[in-house]
């Protein structure tokens, strides 16, 4: 998005403009594609906890059409609330941050949001209610289909992760997508900064933006950092019985907590590896050159992405104390 | 620092004293599981907790191995007030006992090997940990099945497996949950066998959960609970006691 023209030459500002829409045009979509991830895992998240329920319906003669049609209401219902809340916010947020959004625009939330949750719940919707009934009512031991050796905790943690690919792979895309965001947004701020701020067109210009895409990139890492704690906390639950194993044989807290903190640290070093490096080839693609602070910006995204996945491991990490111990090691 | 048991394995005494552990129900309603329980285990001793479901069979081991806390009453084993530990040093109290499941309780991603070695992976311990799963694999008779995941495994390899886990502290008492309770009659047997040979060789103290006369006919003692009170406390080794009809009666 570097601008070379010289500034005699006519339609200057539209091209600005133009490069500027599309780059906040980018980010939103990205901030959808977001919480799409998040619609994909908590409806995964969703189905899984509620295998048995979803079984024994089948079993007893609901059709995969009913049981399909049954999870995407859910869904649905899930999506429009969300959109309700996202009205309720996108209003007066605009008017804080100076951005005035109508009622009529910000009721647009509501349709967009439950397409976008039926959307992103359809897949996960369609395998459960395709999924063997007697199967799902009679659980099979959830194990790995590789054997992994592990002498560390940090090896236990990389495991944890392998285990359950899908939701891992939404954790480190959901982080990757705001830490890419930030990458880019950084990369072509200073570009922009070289050309055009300076000069009274570009400080208009720049001061009209930078405040929706700055507020679009801090949402998606928001969401990526909780898409991250949300994807610990599923784990967290479904392994709660080796947690409470791993504690009665003897893990000191600290011990328990590190290896939550390490899953975090994973995923954060992925997405965060993962984002900078595309955002940085996106910014060259973009800019159409490689300036020397873009590595610099890559590599801070990244870290913050580590940092931030790692943070997101605290509530999981603390959840682990009010894990019932006794109760898990004695349910048959 | 690291607490690492003592790997040359005695078996541990055990005493409780006036022992109360309450749980609230969804209800509202209150489950008394240990109603002042106080009992002697004498190091190397077998003893069979049994007792109809909810009776406190588990509740009690669970407070002897310091996975639960008790709400009054104080429980020792060796020279360890358990009932005042906390954090680390509770930690360390696990390590000194073994804990064996009625379903195992395996880590479903991790061979037979490292699901022996899970207990002491954030430790340095003064052993091999590769030979020492391997002798204990052995040990419970899964040479050679180092390399196996749980689900490649039947009932009675998984509950060996959970077994050479439970030892791998070499602890001076092993706490045994319905052991057998997943398993058919015949890899129970076997399990307890096994059991058996354990407290022999090493000199472990064992404290058995179970439902089953079988199994607990063929312990030193048996201890009858019910509503979380002591009912019968029997010497079985005289081997005169029906064991059947005494669980069966709710008397002794």
């Amino acid at each position: 998005m570097t601008l070379r023209e010289g500034w005699i030459k006519k339609g200057v500002a539209t091209a600005i403009l133009t490069a500027v829409d599309r780059k906040s045009f980018v980010l939103f979509l990205l901030v959808l594609l977001v919480c799409a991830l998040f619609c994909v895992n908590a409806t995964s998240a969703a189905v899984r906890t509620r295998c048995s329920e979803l079984g024994v319906l089948a079993c007893v003669g609901w059709p995969r059409r009913t049981l399909f049609t049954y999870l995407l209401i859910e869904v649905g219902t899930v999506g429009a609330l969300a959109g309700l809340a996202g009205t309720a916010v996108a209003v007066p947020a605009g008017a804080l941050l100076d951005l005035p959004v109508s009622g009529a625009r910000a009721a647009l939330a509501v349709p967009a949001a439950t397409l976008l949750a039926l959307v992103a719940g359809a897949v996960p919707a369609a395998r459960a209610a395709r999924s063997d009934p007697l199967e799902a009512v009679r659980p099979a031991v959830r194990s790995s289909r590789s054997a992994h050796a592990v002498r560390s905790i940090r090896g236990l943690a990389a495991i944890n992760l392998l285990r359950v690919p899908g939701r891992t792979a939404l954790g480190i895309l959901s982080l990757g997508v705001g830490v890419f965001a930030l990458t880019l947004l950084l990369a072509v701020a200073i570009a922009f900064r070289g050309a055009v701020v300076g000069t009274v067109l570009g400080d208009a210009v720049a001061v009209q933006v930078r405040t929706a895409d700055y507020v679009a990139v801090g949402a998606t890492l928001v969401l990526g950092c909780l898409a991250v704690a949300d994807v610990l906390y599923l784990n967290l639950r479904d392994r709660s019985a080796e947690i409470a194993t791993l504690r009665a044989t003897g893990w000191p807290e600290r011990h328990l907590t590190r290896l939550i903190a390490l899953e975090g640290a994973g995923l954060g070093l992925a997405g965060g590896v993962g984002g900078a490096a595309l955002g940085l080839g996106a910014g060259v693609w973009f800019i159409g050159e490689l300036t020397t602070a873009m590595p610099l910006i890559a590599v801070g995204a990244a870290a913050l992405g580590v940092l931030i996945a790692t943070l997101a491991s605290i509530a999981p990490a603390a959840g682990l104390r009010r894990l019932p111990t006794a109760t898990l090691l004695a349910e048959e | 620092m690291t607490s690492t048991p003592d790997l040359t394995t005695t078996g541990s005494t055990v005493l409780l004293d006036g022992v109360v552990k309450r749980y609230v129900l969804d209800e509202g309603t209150e489950l008394v599981a240990a109603d002042g329980v106080s009992l002697a285990v004498e190091a190397g001793g077998l003893v069979a907790l049994t007792g109809p479901s909810g009776s406190g069979k588990s509740t009690l081991l669970h407070l002897v191995g310091g996975v639960d806390g008790a709400d009054a009453g104080t429980i020792t084993v060796d020279d360890r007030k358990v009932t005042a530990l906390r954090g680390d040093a509770l930690a360390a109290h696990r390590r000194h006992v073994g804990f064996v499941f009625q379903r195992f309780n395996l880590l479903g991603a991790l061979t037979a090997r490292d699901n022996v070695l899970a207990p002491v992976v954030p430790f340095k311990v003064p052993f091999d940990k590769a030979a020492r799963a391997g002798e204990l694999l052995a040990a419970v008779g899964l040479a050679g099945r180092e390399g196996s995941l749980p689900s490649r495994m039947s009932g009675g390899q998984q509950q060996r497996v959970a077994i050479a886990r439970a030892l791998i502290w070499s602890p001076g008492l092993l706490l045994a949950d319905e052991p057998t309770g997943n398993l058919d009659s015949r890899t129970g047997a076997d399990i307890l066998d096994l059991l058996l040979a354990l407290r022999s060789e090493r000199g472990t103290t064992i404290l058995l959960a179970t439902h089953d006369p079988v199994v607990a006919a063929r312990c030193d003692r048996l201890v009858r609970l019910q509503d979380g009170r002591i009912t019968d406390d029997v010497d079985l080794r005289p081997g005169d006691v029906d064991v059947a009809a005494l669980l069966a009666g709710g008397g002794s």
